[in-house]
């Protein structure tokens, strides 16, 4: 089911209504069972493999807690990760090693028979597999006493606000959030339906519109050249944001109207300064995963090696991380190229601090906020390139005119009676989806701080035209072509 | 929280969803109001006859290939009868059936409905084509019926949930609501010398021939539910005193041929025709067909080959109207010798 769809419209004003009538020890599982609706709703028989790593996790915690000496409770959280891990390997990755095996045994003059498997990718894998990792590693490390209650333990995987997309939660913010009776809170409700409306207008007003114009290149950009490449690339930006901080926001509105406080995911990361700041800044939930469960333990293993022992942990942590987006080397370059330049970033920083001296602060500031923004644009080339032939291609074609010598050319001219377009659309779409981003920026400067604070301040008159005006945007300007979000495919 | 507190919260939501209902449905009934002002193109035609502004004594029904290949003005020039192409491009049978049925409950001057089929005209089909074009309109029983049955989801949700409307809504909605916006604004009339006729100022697709060779043979689908439909439609047509004319246009012969067979079609319609009375004109083995300079694409006449047609099928509208010919007959080849 998806955020952005009549059916979840209804199910979620059925579910939250039943949450309130029914006793707060049905709760549980009527947020389970709606857990299981909502996730069946894409493929019924894949949650079977949901309930293969929710029964695997839930004895792997409670036998890793009752485990007696270090190296039992090792085994058994070995055991869990080599489940999860396995899952993730059978489903997402086997036929890219496959197709790795078969191109290193080409060179070598064999041939590969292992058979490759047809199927899709279950909807949210990464993410909810991630999340029941997170369970296991931290029942072992003693943060978190390991869950007795299988359907709490099964909502925590499960919950559906984030199920297929996040953010990935962690176990001591969850867990005895489903064991606490939660009221009815007008705050709580105001605030979970601004998430909402705002979410739900940034996916299908904003990012499904720019979403017009970036497929229209993307999906062949051999012909273009110039400037329609380069706005392809930064409207991308733009469109992965929306896509993607809109489920997060339709997330935690959902969650919270039924008083569950989600983790953040977004801190507005088109302000980061660096790349490593960017990624305090955008999907914090899985780099705060990465941080903790792999980033900070090879550190600690190679902390023989200095400051290159960060070096690596750094390149291992964002290879993996683009790795976890899709079994593709687009994805791996992706994160390499992140990983470089935070590495570069921290091994440069007493020299960026000199340097950042001898510029006005205004000046410094804006220009790194330009250069961070420039170099995620070009690494998001490769996440959204569906090979590196075509990534690589666009790179070479950012700056380069077309046979006519033109750099601008942006359309197709009439043909055969057809009106000119501008990447696909007729001008004023072009136009007008384009004015869409200085609207978010404003927004968002008008959204930010605790709680959307400026807004906040503003009279009720006001408040509720903008509300009005952003409803009859969505219904107006929203694509509603049940185009799902960029994140389901992880 | 305090009593006043919560009374005051609900109180808001009340307020708010009140307001925002009455705000909604006030630009949802002026953008209905708009759009059904709009002359614009398809949508144009949607809005006469749904308006019951249009009550020709020949009215053609159709898809693109009767909207680019009847000629209408030169059909009434010849037949001295008001004429109008009210032919939709991408609307097959199912889909203009509604039209049909709005037209058939209020015209009293028409005499002649021409209905112009193509290979695709009896195929099942289970998506609507250009919603925008019927969105307004589907508090009416004709249309909604005929497009309920082919995507009976949507168009309930369409019709019943408050605002739905909004979802299947393209751009071309809207800009049919700004056009009719002005229309009403400037008071403008109608300005269709053309009634309806759509001339495709255009040649033969150079690319035409190695698209033919790249696609594969598929047979004509003929859903017999559909033709049933047809046949009801007909006798509906019939009942109210209307001679029902049914048309195979012109196409491209060569081309055609490597696609597809179009006999079953043929039989269909003859079949049809002996069936209820009414009159089959098949063009479809005409010479015209074998006249590429006709043609802008296999199915599809230009205006010099829809000025050529229109001629042929005014003349044979001519001889039913001055010697009813006996029903069921099968004209295809007088229009083949004529045009010979």
């Amino acid at each position: 089911m998806l955020f952005n769809s009549f059916g979840f419209l209804v199910f979620f004003i059925v579910v939250t209504t039943l949450f309130f009538t029914i006793p707060n020890r049905f709760r549980w599982s009527l947020l389970l069972f709606a857990s299981c609706f909502f996730y069946m709703f894409f493929k019924p028989e894949y949650i079977l493999i949901l309930a293969f790593t929710i029964v695997v996790d839930y004895f792997a915690g409670i036998l890793i807690e009752s485990a007696e000496g270090q190296k039992r409770k090792q085994f058994f959280l070995i055991m869990s990760l080599v489940a999860n891990i396995g899952v993730l390997a059978v489903f997402k990755y086997y036929n890219f090693i496959n197709d790795q095996v078969t191109g290193i045994a080409r060179l070598l003059g064999y041939a590969n028979h292992i058979p490759y498997l047809i199927w899709i990718l279950p909807i949210g894998l990464s993410f909810h597999t991630f999340q029941a990792m997170s369970y296991t590693i931290e029942v072992y490390r003693g943060n978190q006493k390991s869950e007795r209650h299988f359907g709490i333990y099964s909502l925590y995987v499960m919950f559906y606000p984030q199920l297929v997309s996040g953010p990935i939660e962690r176990p001591q913010n969850m867990l005895h959030q489903f064991h606490e009776e939660k009221h009815f809170s007008y705050e709580n409700l105001f605030y979970g339906l601004q998430r909402i409306i705002w979410g739900i207008f940034k996916k299908v007003v904003i990012a499904d519109r720019l979403a017009m114009m970036v497929d229209y290149i993307y999906k062949d950009p051999y012909p273009w050249h110039g400037l329609p490449i380069l706005l392809a690339v930064i409207l991308f930006a733009f469109q992965i944001y929306c896509d993607f901080s809109g489920y997060s926001d339709i997330a935690v509105g959902t969650a919270r109207v039924m008083g569950y406080k989600l983790m953040e995911n977004f801190n507005y990361p088109f302000r980061s300064r660096n790349i490593t700041e960017f990624w305090r800044r955008w999907h914090i939930s899985l780099y705060s995963w990465f941080n903790d469960y792999l980033f900070t333990p090879v550190v600690i293993n190679k902390r023989a090696w200095g400051s290159w022992g960060v070096v690596f942990a750094l390149l291992v942590t964002f290879s993996i991380s683009g790795l976890w987006h899709g079994a593709n080397w687009t994805f791996i370059l992706f994160g390499v190229l992140h990983g470089l330049a935070v590495s570069y970033e921290f091994l440069t920083k007493k020299y960026r601090k000199r340097w950042s001296k001898k510029l006005p602060v205004f000046l410094y500031g804006r220009l790194s906020i330009l250069i961070t923004f420039c170099y995620a644009c070009i690494t998001w080339i490769f996440f959204r390139s569906t090979s590196v032939h075509q990534a690589v291609y666009m790179l070479k074609n950012l700056f380069k005119t077309n046979a006519n010598g033109q750099y601008f050319y942006l359309g197709v001219a009439e043909i055969r009676g057809l009106p000119s377009t501008y990447m696909g659309l007729p001008f004023w779409q072009f136009a007008g989806s384009l004015m869409l981003i200085p609207f978010l920026f404003f927004s968002e400067w008008l959204l930010s701080g605790d709680n959307m604070n400026r807004f906040r301040t503003f009279p009720v008159y006001l408040r509720w035209a903008a509300f009005y005006i952003i409803i009859l945007s969505v219904l107006i300007l929203g694509v509603f072509d049940t185009k799902q979000f960029i994140y389901f495919q992880f | 929280m305090t009593a006043n507190k919560r009374k005051k919260y609900t109180l808001q939501i009340i307020w708010f969803t009140i307001l925002g209902s009455i705000l909604i449905w006030l630009v949802d009934g002026a953008i209905q109001i708009a759009v059904r002002h709009s002359d614009s193109e398809q949508t144009g035609k949607v809005n006469k006859v749904m308006g019951h502004e249009i009550d020709p004594g020949i009215m053609v029904f159709g898809s693109s290939v009767g909207e680019v290949g009847i000629d209408a003005p030169e059909i009434a020039s010849i037949t001295n009868q008001s004429v109008y192409n009210c032919c939709i491009d991408g609307t097959r049978y199912m889909q203009y059936r509604g039209i049909i049925d709005e037209f058939d409950s209020y015209s009293k001057n028409n005499k002649y409905v021409v209905m112009v089929e193509s290979y695709l005209s009896f195929e099942k089909i289970q998506a609507v084509n250009s919603l925008d074009r019927y969105l307004a309109y589907l508090n009416n029983g004709n249309l909604y019926n005929s497009l309920y049955a082919m995507q009976p989801d949507l168009l309930w949700k369409c019709r019943y949930v408050p605002f739905y409307k909004f979802i299947p809504a393209s751009h071309v909605y809207y800009k049919n609501a700004a056009v009719g916006l002005k229309r009403l604004m400037h008071h403008s009339k109608d300005t269709d010398s053309l009634m309806g006729y759509t001339p495709a100022y255009k040649t033969l697709d150079p690319d035409l021939d190695s698209l033919i060779k790249n696609t594969p043979h598929f047979d004509v689908a003929i859903d017999s539910a559909v033709v049933g439909n047809y046949i009801q439609t007909i006798e509906k047509l019939q009942r109210s005193g209307r001679k029902v004319v049914l048309i195979l246009p012109p196409v491209l012969n060569k081309v055609i041929k490597q696609v597809t067979d179009l006999g079953p079609l043929r039989n269909t319609l003859t079949k049809i025709a002996q069936q209820t009375g009414s009159v089959f004109y098949d063009f479809s083995n005409s010479a015209i067909c074998d006249r590429r300079d006709l043609f802008y694409n296999r199915t599809h006449l230009n205006a010099t080959g829809s000025a050529f047609f229109s001629k042929q099928l005014a003349d044979s509208m001519l001889t039913i109207m001055n010697a009813p010919i006996a029903n069921g007959t099968q004209l295809s080849n007088a229009a083949v010798s004529q045009e010979k």
